[in-house]
């Protein structure tokens, strides 16, 4: 069979392969009758010499480039299209021009298109659709044994290598000018398909394809955009152009909200370098209405009939399910060899003992719990001075989460702490009794930090010795122990999440070790930093501000890793948007920074003792000695091998000192009764990660140092503070988590609002303070109210009608005082510490029965005030609802991998490589 | 390695420059507390009277459940003001309002139960005080068992009060009466000391003391047999207002009856005036039994936490020196010091005490021509006159201001019959008495340092009535919100 084949090799600023693809093209054991180099290259001519050339713009499209060689060659037959970076084989022509042979009514027949510098690989056999619409590629990335030989009839091919029938091509009208680049070669082969043409594989055909497109090593503007836009671009393209018109037009329409909701799945599949094109080939899809009812147009002219004819061409379920699998084998050999070339491998071989169980951690880690026996939970609830019971319904601690309307006081409108975020999150496992979590966090704390500093020293250090070393120095450092001393939950969960932290911070920036075997990926370390993030900023803003500068400083530092450091501070920021705007627009913007939660911060000085937690030679303090011979080895680090590392992490420790040092001077007073500090001691427990993490460098040094260390660190450090941490535990009492006498709570839980007026009898003032049903719980303390209520009591007028109620009982002057009492809804006065003064004037009052001696303090009940039914509802605010989808989706995003990370999210594997490289 | 030292030596230094040279910062974040002053309008003043004695054992004397009235009290106020003045039976069954506004209130009546005198609907900016309103009450028993004068002033009630004195031995009875004049039910709870301390036995918390009614509690059935007793009163609910009604009985002879009122507060250094002695001849003849031992002057001091006393005993003519002993009181014990050989003739009592103690000066008077030939009077330490006092006076009889000046220097004190408006100037002389004849209610001028007491002589018997200035305060509460 003779038949007219002219060759047309496309060049684009690509001399160097396009020298290949022509000498390849000499080869050929049948040569086309002509080949024509069409030229659209901008900056490097191409090496033609010898051959045909037709010189273009070089912003010509691929289908103008086409049909520009097609009107030159004004020949017929078949054209060849040649891409300057696909290089056929020497019987590539003829493979083909033999399935010509065989069928003549092939429209395009392509070859099997293989690696560019491995022919055994296969990179594409044609191509199709999957049933959502997605570019499929049923062969990708295989080594080449024959097995899919059997292919011949696809839905589309690419035209790198594809042998055109150039009269179905005038047909058909050429290829589509309006298609974006990726897809005119499918939109050609469809419609040659629907007009009546077969589009099929060569597979003895060969060619050698480079991708420099889907590899992103062409410039963006031959793509209009990154390859992964390109395909997004193309696959939106050809679903508006072959819908039918309701389709396109709804389809249309919701592109945009589409591709939005889309990016949320993306980001939930761990696929959020996918967001951008997603959105990107969205809006560029949306703005080309006029280009693609163009398209429609050109369709409806060459054919009437429908996509849907060709479903059995199209990409089953399975073949998508098997796609996907392979290419998760691929990524975990990928991961697997990089691990190997890094020698990781070799590495596990040497410390075997690596492992929380099989280095023996766990027994120092239940050690640190046998300290702590003194103060064993014995109820439910832990009481202390930082720290009181949550509500008994979980539902409760929820609802204040986000929560805009605060109950304290006579209520009023103020975003609630993020800190009750925390405490709903910690509580949740424990639902059915929210406080015990708080309890068995607070008694087991020093565990938890335990075994959060031996997860991040796994990233400094192989040696278990010094990992366990730093591991009980972390859980016995002054921070926390005194935090826990003074039972400030608050400050003891940032400091025990702190370096859980720290070790997802460095996994998403890729510092220290990598741990071989674990393919997490950097996304869902994304969402677990995120989440951890949050929850110690929210413990402690401080930190939080402090962490934040840090991550941002490391992510400019590691360009490579930008994005996901600033996505790992996004939940924080939600979070504290509605305080910040608050305290932004009202009052100093430092309260932002007030500590959340019971009790009041200890003061620090801001002299050289600040690193020792106030440590004086004075002082039997044994809990603070371990920080000094910590801070010496640390320094002692800066001059062994792992300087460099040490470097950093003392840039770390200062960092946090300074700002420790600068806060230890900063105060909020409330009038003249009360003062606040920052709270310093989580900062203080960053600066202490820092430097035992800069002390770990150490493990670069000789054995006789490292023993040395050690020894030094066990001795004056971890044995005194243990012994303190035994012989001192915090004052602290259990109960069942009632922080009202009986009575109200039996009222407060047979859903009735009770309020309760307590008062306290002071130096020269009384203290009053409206509580509402069961008491005021640890989730609705509220720093917005510490620093608001002086303005509420001027803003609000009830006010002053309660301070003269509260005036009018503790003086028993004969007042009237029911009818306040009854307007105000106070069912029980309760007065504590007891005050005989008090108790004589409630007593003398007409319309007070005493109750007597309560657990929580003396306890009158109003006679003329019943309770009544309490309407409760959930608060919903716009805040809460969004700080609660950006949660779940960090939660979504930092979910375990292994059963969601299969690539059943992206149908398309034609060109994952591509979009991941991007 | 060049490295390594540099980033030791920069970190060193910055470490070393950082906590030692940087300066300390300070920045304050002022918020407004958020309290608030709020004026108190003071409670409308109140004070009870005792009413009639009580007769304890019925007509036969040997029903010892049965504790009943006796006859009536003479009720004496005056009264100047704003808004009106309510006398009202604590009962309720006599109730009587007078308008005031214009001249000063003097009134009497026969009254059969404790009574209450309130100033009710007073302005607002009306001060309050012993000139606004002040009374007492008289009753002169005469019954078989029970005989001799029994006065007191009419009294603020309170939560929280001790008296000091009466006796529980054979012969000797000690009735606690307890007034609430409220609305209100009170529940009391005492704590009774005894010369051997303090008593522990059941029921003495939780006495019940209905709203509007008057209990009365024989101390002997809680502490019997006791020669010296205080107790101390706690009241929840309502307050109380509490006497001891002490009565004697020496054989078959009825031998004094008194109302002891209750101590003001505690004090290093009481001052007792009233001591006014009269018929030494006859209370020595009854001393010189032995079982009669108690007949006698004594003072009664209770020290909660123990004291070493001084006690001075001031005549008001100057050629009589008085007495002056020392004593030591146990913790929570109360010691009697018996006072003789004294002439008949006005003292003063002095006492001067390392700790706070409550006081108490059983005054005895003989009457050889009278019935009882005995009789006695319980007198409470004084009030300094820190302010002007009106006190009520009853018609009949002598009644003596005493005056005991304990300040550094004599001190001069205006005393103005309220009735004639005669005045007498009386000078105190520093640590010395002096007293005034009394014919009807009077005003006692400020000074500073001044101590009084009104010694009521009737028909050869005695009594005493406090001068004391009842006011609740108006004030400003600072509350602070939570």
């Amino acid at each position: 069979m003779t038949v007219n084949v002219s060759a047309v090799v496309l060049s684009h600023d690509e001399p160097v392969s396009l020298t290949r693809v022509l000498d390849q093209l000499s080869k050929q054991t049948i040569s086309p009758s002509r080949i024509l180099v069409v030229d659209s290259s901008k900056t490097q001519a191409a090496p033609t010499s010898g051959f045909e050339t037709l010189k273009l713009n070089h912003r010509t499209s691929f289908a103008l480039s086409i049909e520009a060689a097609v009107k030159h060659l004004a020949t017929d037959g078949y054209i060849w299209i040649l891409h300057d970076d696909s290089a056929p084989d020497a019987q590539a022509l003829e493979k083909l021009l033999k399935e010509i042979e065989l069928s003549p009514s092939l429209a395009v027949v392509g070859p099997k298109q293989v690696d560019w510098d491995d022919p055994k690989l296969i990179k594409q056999m044609g191509l199709t659709l999957t049933r959502g619409g997605k570019l499929f590629s049923r062969v990708r990335g295989e080594f080449d044994q024959g097995q899919h030989d059997h292919l011949e009839d696809v839905m589309a091919v690419g035209t790198a290598g594809a042998l055109v029938n150039l009269e179905k091509y005038r047909a058909l009208g050429g290829f589509d000018p309006k298609a974006p680049p990726l897809a005119a070669d499918v939109d050609f082969s469809i419609r040659a398909r629907l007009s009546g043409g077969r589009v099929a594989i060569a597979p003895d055909s060969k060619i050698a394809h480079q991708m420099l497109s889907m590899n992103g090593k062409r410039s963006r503007s031959w793509l209009g955009g990154s390859p992964a836009q390109a395909i997004r671009h193309a696959e939106f393209y050809l679903a508006l152009s072959y819908a039918s018109f309701l389709g396109f037009v709804l389809g249309w329409l919701s592109l945009v909200p589409f591709a939005i909701l889309n990016s949320f799945l993306l980001l939930v599949r761990k696929r959020a370098g996918s967001i951008p094109a997603e959105l990107a080939a969205a809006a560029t899809t949306f703005m080309q209405l006029g280009k693609i009812l163009s398209s429609r147009a050109r369709i409806r002219r060459t054919t009437s009939a429908r996509l849907r004819s060709l479903a059995s061409l199209r990409a089953t379920r399975q073949e998508q399910k098997s796609s996907n699998q392979r290419a998760k084998d691929q990524e975990v050999s990928a991961q697997l060899l990089a691990a190997h070339a890094r020698g990781d491998n070799d590495e596990i071989t040497q410390s075997p003992n690596s492992g929380f169980l099989s280095s023996g951690a766990i027994w120092f880690a239940l050690g640190l719990v046998a300290l702590n026996v003194m103060w064993l939970p014995t109820n439910f609830a832990v009481s202390g001075s930082g720290v009181i019971p949550l509500s008994s319904n979980w539902l409760e601690v929820f609802g204040q989460a986000g929560s805009m309307s605060q109950s304290l006081g006579l209520g009023f409108v103020a975003a609630a702490d993020p800190f009750s975020w925390v405490l709903a999150i910690v509580s949740a496992p424990l639902f059915f009794q929210p406080s015990l979590a708080i309890t068995i966090a607070l008694f087991l704390s020093s565990a938890i930090a335990f075994t959060g500093m031996f997860l991040l020293s796994g990233r400094i250090t192989r040696s278990n010795p010094l990992r366990i070393t730093a591991a009980l120095t972390y859980a016995l450092w002054p921070a926390l122990t005194a935090s826990v001393t003074d039972t400030r939950i608050a400050q003891v969960l940032a400091i025990i999440l702190l370096p859980y932290l720290a070790h997802s911070i460095a996994k998403i920036a890729d510092l220290g070790i990598s741990n071989p075997g674990s393919f997490v990926s950097t996304w869902s370390q994304v969402g677990v930093s995120g989440i951890l993030l949050a929850l110690i900023a929210a413990s402690s803003p401080v930190l939080g501000l402090t962490l934040i500068v840090l991550i941002v400083g490391l992510a400019i530092a590691r360009t490579s890793k930008l994005m996901p450091l600033l996505f790992s501070t996004g939940l924080t920021l939600v979070w504290f948007i509605p305080v910040a705007l608050e305290r932004l627009n009202s009052v100093s913007p430092l309260a932002i920074l007030m500590s959340p939660g019971a009790g009041s911060p200890s003061a620090l000085e801001s002299n050289w003792t600040l690193p020792f937690f106030g440590f004086g030679f004075d002082s039997l303090a044994f809990g603070l000695f371990v920080s000094v011979p910590v801070l010496v080895l640390a320094l002692v680090a800066l001059l062994t091998p792992g300087a460099k590392s040490a470097l950093g992490l003392w840039v770390v420790a200062i960092a946090a000192l300074a700002v420790a040092f600068v806060g230890a001077g900063v105060n909020f007073t409330f009038g003249q009764v009360t003062s606040v500090n920052l709270e310093l001691n989580s900062v203080l427990a960053l600066y202490g990660l820092a430097i035992i993490a800069a002390f770990l460098q150490l493990s670069a040094a000789s054995q006789a140092l490292r023993s040395i260390a050690i020894s030094m660190v066990l001795v004056l450090g971890i044995a005194p503070a243990a012994f303190a941490m035994a012989t001192n535990p915090p004052t602290v009492s259990y109960s069942d988590g009632r922080t009202v006498p009986s009575i109200i709570q039996a009222d407060a839980d047979s859903g009735m609002f009770v309020r309760t007026l307590k008062l306290g009898a002071g130096e020269d003032s009384v203290s009053a303070e409206l509580i509402e049903g069961s008491g005021v719980k640890l989730e609705k303390l509220s720093t917005a109210f510490q620093i608001a209520n002086s303005g509420l009591s001027d803003e609000n007028p009830q006010y002053p009608v309660l301070g003269q109620l509260v005036a009018n009982l503790v003086s028993a002057n004969g007042a009237d005082v029911l009818t306040p009492l009854e307007e105000f809804g106070i069912s029980y006065i309760l007065v504590f510490p007891a005050d005989r003064d008090l108790q004589m004037a409630l007593d003398s009052t007409r319309g007070l029965e005493s109750i007597g001696e309560t657990d929580f303090g003396q306890l009158w009940k109003v006679q003329s005030v019943t309770s009544e039914p309490k309407v409760s509802e959930l608060d919903f605010a716009p805040t809460k609802i969004l700080s609660l989808g950006v949660l779940v989706l960090y939660v979504l995003l930092a979910l375990p991998t292994s059963s969601i990370r299969k690539r059943n999210g992206k149908e398309s594997a034609i060109f994952v490589d591509a979009e991941e490289n991007n | 390695m060049i490295f390594r030292i540099l980033s030791f030596a920069f970190i060193s230094a910055v470490l070393v420059a950082g906590l030692v040279l940087a300066p300390a910062v300070e920045y304050k974040v002022e918020f407004d507390s958020a309290s608030g002053s709020y004026s108190v309008k003071p409670a409308d003043l109140s004070l009870v009277c005792p009413g009639p004695l009580f007769r304890s054992g019925g007509d036969s004397g040997t029903n010892l459940s049965k504790i009943e009235r006796s006859g009536t009290a003479d009720l004496y106020y005056t009264a100047d003001g704003s808004g009106e003045l309510a006398q009202q039976s604590v009962s309720g069954s006599d109730n009587s309002n007078i308008e005031l506004g214009g001249s000063r209130v003097f009134g009497s009546s026969a009254i059969s139960d404790a009574t209450s005198l309130t100033n009710i609907n007073a302005n607002e900016d009306s001060a309050q005080g012993s000139s606004v309103l002040t009374g007492s009450s008289t009753q002169l028993s005469a019954i078989g068992s029970m005989r001799g004068l029994a006065a007191a002033s009419c009294q603020q009630p309170s939560n929280d009060f001790v008296i000091v004195g009466g006796s529980t031995l054979a012969g000797r009875e000690a009735l606690l009466v307890l007034t609430n004049p409220s609305p209100i039910d009170a529940t009391a709870d005492l704590r009774i000391f005894t010369d051997l301390g303090e008593v522990t036995v059941s029921g003495l918390s939780g006495i019940s003391v209905p709203a509007q009614s008057t209990t009365a509690v024989s101390l002997a059935s809680f502490a019997p047999t006791v020669p010296a007793l205080a107790l101390q009163v706690q009241s929840q609910g309502a307050k109380l207002a509490g006497w001891i009604q002490a009565r004697s009985v020496r054989g078959t002879e009825a031998t004094g009856v008194d109302w002891i009122s209750p101590n003001h507060q505690a004090s290093a250094s009481p001052v007792l005036p009233g001591f006014v002695i009269r018929g030494t001849r006859v209370i020595n003849q009854t001393l010189s039994s032995e079982e009669n031992s108690d007949a006698g002057h004594a003072l009664r001091i209770f020290a909660p936490e123990g004291a070493n006393v001084t006690v001075q005993i001031v005549s008001s003519e100057a050629d009589i020196f008085g007495a002056v002993f020392t004593g030591i009181i146990e913790p929570g014990t109360v010691s009697d010091f018996p006072i003789a050989e004294l002439k008949d003739g006005n003292y003063s009592v002095f006492v001067s005490s390392d700790k706070p103690v409550y006081s108490g000066l059983r005054v005895a008077r003989g009457n050889p021509g009278a019935s009882p030939r005995l009789d006695f009077s319980w007198v409470s330490p004084a009030d300094e006159l820190v302010s002007n006092r009106v006190v009520s006076i009853p018609s009949e009889g002598d009644s003596i201001l005493v005056l005991a000046n304990s300040g550094p220097a004599s001190s001069t004190v205006l005393v103005q019959n309220l009735r004639s408006g005669a005045s007498v100037r009386v000078l105190v002389p520093t640590l010395g008495t002096a007293t005034v004849d009394l014919s009807g209610p009077v005003s006692i001028s400020q000074a500073p340092g001044v101590f009084a007491t009104v010694a009521v002589l009737i028909e050869g018997q005695i009594s005493d009535l406090d001068v004391r200035d009842p006011r609740n305060l108006g004030s400003e509460v600072t509350v602070r919100f939570r």
